[in-house]
């Protein structure tokens, strides 16, 4: 059985269909990049899998391991194994990020029936993990994401992707404003998550990600649909060639 | 205008169901009387009391208060407390109250002059370097008025706890000198107002914080002058209310003197019906270039049935000044809740946590964050 399954997935929001026919289909162990200009609908795919209100799926249906996400609440969707990396990751001043995490990760473990982990348990793990991202300590101290650069809230992502261990992660330009050093960081993050149990959804506009975490499959989303699908040498003919090529493919 | 409601209100004030004590030998009732007398009463629906009942406040004052004989707890040896019949205390009380708190037209703090029930002074010893412990001022139901001196360059701390009570404070700093002043206001029942003037001088701070929840009225009048080049005044503090409860504050900072800072930072969660007024004032003198000066006040109504009054006001006339203000009220952002419940926080948890960051913002010690209902939080370090 796939992992996840997006099938004839139509969008609208605020009135507005933006994704009209979306298929995709991702199996455990599997790294899938979706590429596509500005606009083409790939945020609004991910946040309407993670349950985003106002995207409203008119029809087709989601599925993380068999069961339908369309009905679930975004932390119910968290539960069943799902992960959003936000392109635009929230701010929340005055909510430290070690009090974040662990509530998030406790919020977990209380639906597995397990206790909550000790602060001093939390606290050990925390530090082995962020010395692991090369992520100043101070970090886990600050306000969530509050004045953090944008590749530190990149950062901040995969973090919180390491610690909830989902089954399937959807990285929303995660690699989009870092710089040399952090896409290598983060590029380790993801190559440490992955496993033969797991999957990972990349949205890229760039190939530099892709050089270190080669993905399976790329897939092109243009006005709301997957036009075109592929292995890695997609991505490479993308950067030499552009989109126009596709979109004159799709124009009837 | 002498309006009808003027004259009903007058009424209000001038029967005294009541025989105050004389809490000292040097107050002078009769001119007090006639001060009032000549002083133009609060008007009712206008500003400053658009959204209070001035009429309750002034119908407190008119029924006994509890009286309290305690005086705040003396500790260390950098300070002295004293009644304002104390022979140590009675000429420096006798010269400075009702002045700071400018009696000439500040009628509520002349009435509570009037009705007082106990009358001390705080007054820190010279110079004195090392800060003993905070000193203590209990809540209390009482009318109570309260005179604070720090000397030059001395340093004074003290922990104020209201509760349905009316108090009048008058700070004074002398140059150099450092004041620390907690304000604690848990829930009561009760109609309560606080007045509170603060002067400060030449290169001396005030630093301030005031933390609030419920009360069936609560006024806090808050007025501080900057009288010296180069002092710095620090105010911030926060609400969560619920129920019915209302609350007004009304805190001017006026800078009379160059190069001056002032901070004014609130935060407020207002819930269910209750009501927060805040107005929030920055006055810059023509002889106060080079200020310094920002104010904001920022709420979050968590019920439609909240009612939430804002208004930063502005007034500059010096030129070379850096300043802003900024009051908003809104609802929670959808935004942050939906990134922390794809993390799997429970919907209702995540609205908790994000107003518990909200307040957190501007918890300064436990005390406060326990009053604010956050205390598992823990305080940010510094
Ligand atoms: N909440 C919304 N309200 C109105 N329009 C929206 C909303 N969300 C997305 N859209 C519109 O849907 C379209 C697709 O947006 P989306 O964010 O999915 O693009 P994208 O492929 O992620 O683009 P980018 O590469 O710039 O991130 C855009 O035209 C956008 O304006
Ligand atoms: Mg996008």
């Amino acid at each position: 059985m796939s992992l996840l399954e997006v099938s004839d997935l139509h969008v609208k929001v605020a009135d507005r269909e933006i994704l009209n026919g979306v298929n995709l289909e991702v199996n455990p162990g599997e790294i899938h990049a979706i590429m596509g200009p500005n606009g083409s609908g790939k945020s609004t795919l991910t946040n309407t899998i993670a349950g985003q209100e106002g995207y409203i799926v008119e029809n087709g249906d989601l599925r993380l391991n068999g069961t339908s996400l369309v009905e679930l609440e975004p932390e119910e969707r968290s539960y069943a194994g799902l992960f959003l990396a936000f392109q635009y990751p929230v701010e929340i001043p005055g909510v430290t990020n070690m009090e974040f995490l662990k509530t998030a990760v406790d919020s977990h473990r209380k639906q597995r029936g397990e206790t909550a982990l000790s602060s001093v348990e939390f606290i050990k793990d925390m530090r082995a993990l962020v010395t692991k991202l090369d992520f100043n300590p101070e970090f886990l101290k600050r306000g969530v994401n509050e004045s953090f650069s944008g590749g530190e809230k990149k950062r901040n992502e995969i973090l919180q992707m390491l610690c909830l261990e989902p089954k399937v992660a959807l990285l929303d330009e995660t690699d989009s404003g870092l710089d040399i050093d952090a896409l290598q960081v983060v590029a380790k993050g993801i190559n440490e998550f992955r496993n033969s149990n797991n999957a990972v959804v990349l949205v890229t506009h760039y190939q530099r990600l892709l050089n270190h975490v080669v993905p399976d499959y790329v897939h092109v989303l243009l006005n709301g649909t997957i036009v075109k699908s592929g292995d890695a040498s997609l991505a490479l003919d993308l950067e030499r060639k552009g989109y126009a090529w596709l979109e004159q493919d799709t124009s009837p | 205008m002498v309006g009808a409601g003027h004259q009903s209100l007058a009424a209000a004030v001038c029967p005294m169901t009541f025989q105050p004590v004389k809490i000292a030998p040097w107050i002078d009732a009769k001119q007090i009387e006639q001060t009032i007398e000549n002083t133009r009463l609060p008007q009712p629906r206008k500003d400053p009391w658009k959204y209070t009942s001035v009429k309750q406040v002034l119908e407190r004052l008119d029924n006994p208060f509890e009286r309290t004989d305690q005086l705040p707890e003396q500790n260390g040896s950098g300070v002295f407390v004293g009644d304002f019949g104390d022979p140590k205390i009675s000429s420096l009380a006798h010269k400075y109250v009702n002045q700071i708190s400018n009696s000439s037209n500040n009628v509520l703090a002349s009435l509570n002059l009037l009705r007082a029930q106990q009358g001390y002074a705080i007054v820190s010893s010279e110079n004195n370097d090392s800060v003993g412990p905070a000193v203590q001022i209990p809540a209390s139901d009482s009318c109570e008025r309260i005179l604070i001196l720090v000397q030059e360059r001395a340093n004074l701390e003290f922990i104020e706890h209201t509760s349905g009570g009316n108090r009048v404070i008058e700070c004074l700093i002398l140059p150099g000198g450092q004041l620390v002043h907690r304000r604690i206001q848990p829930a009561t029942t009760h109609v309560e107002y606080n007045s509170l003037s603060v002067n400060v001088m030449e290169n001396s701070s005030y630093k301030m914080t005031q933390y609030s929840v419920g009360a069936q009225l609560r006024r806090n009048d808050i007025v501080i002058n900057i009288e010296g080049e180069g002092a710095r005044v620090d105010v911030s503090g926060g609400w969560k209310l619920a129920d019915t409860s209302h609350l007004d504050t009304q805190l001017a900072v006026n800078h009379r003197a160059k190069g001056a800072t002032s901070q004014q930072k609130f935060h407020g969660v207002v819930g269910d019906s209750a009501r927060a007024i805040f107005n929030g004032r920055i006055y810059i003198a023509r002889n106060a270039p080079k200020t310094d000066a920002h104010l904001q006040n920022k709420n979050i109504a968590t019920s439609d049935g909240a009612a939430i009054f804002t208004k930063p006001e502005l007034e500059i006339y010096a030129d070379d000044v850096a300043c802003s203000h900024g009051a908003t009220s809104g609802q929670l952002d959808e935004q942050q809740i939906f990134y922390l419940r794809t993390r799997g926080i429970p919907d209702d948890r995540s609205r908790e946590l994000i107003l518990e960051g909200f307040l957190a913002e501007i918890v300064e010690h436990e005390e406060g964050a326990r009053v604010l209902g956050i205390e598992s939080k823990g305080v940010p370090g510094p």
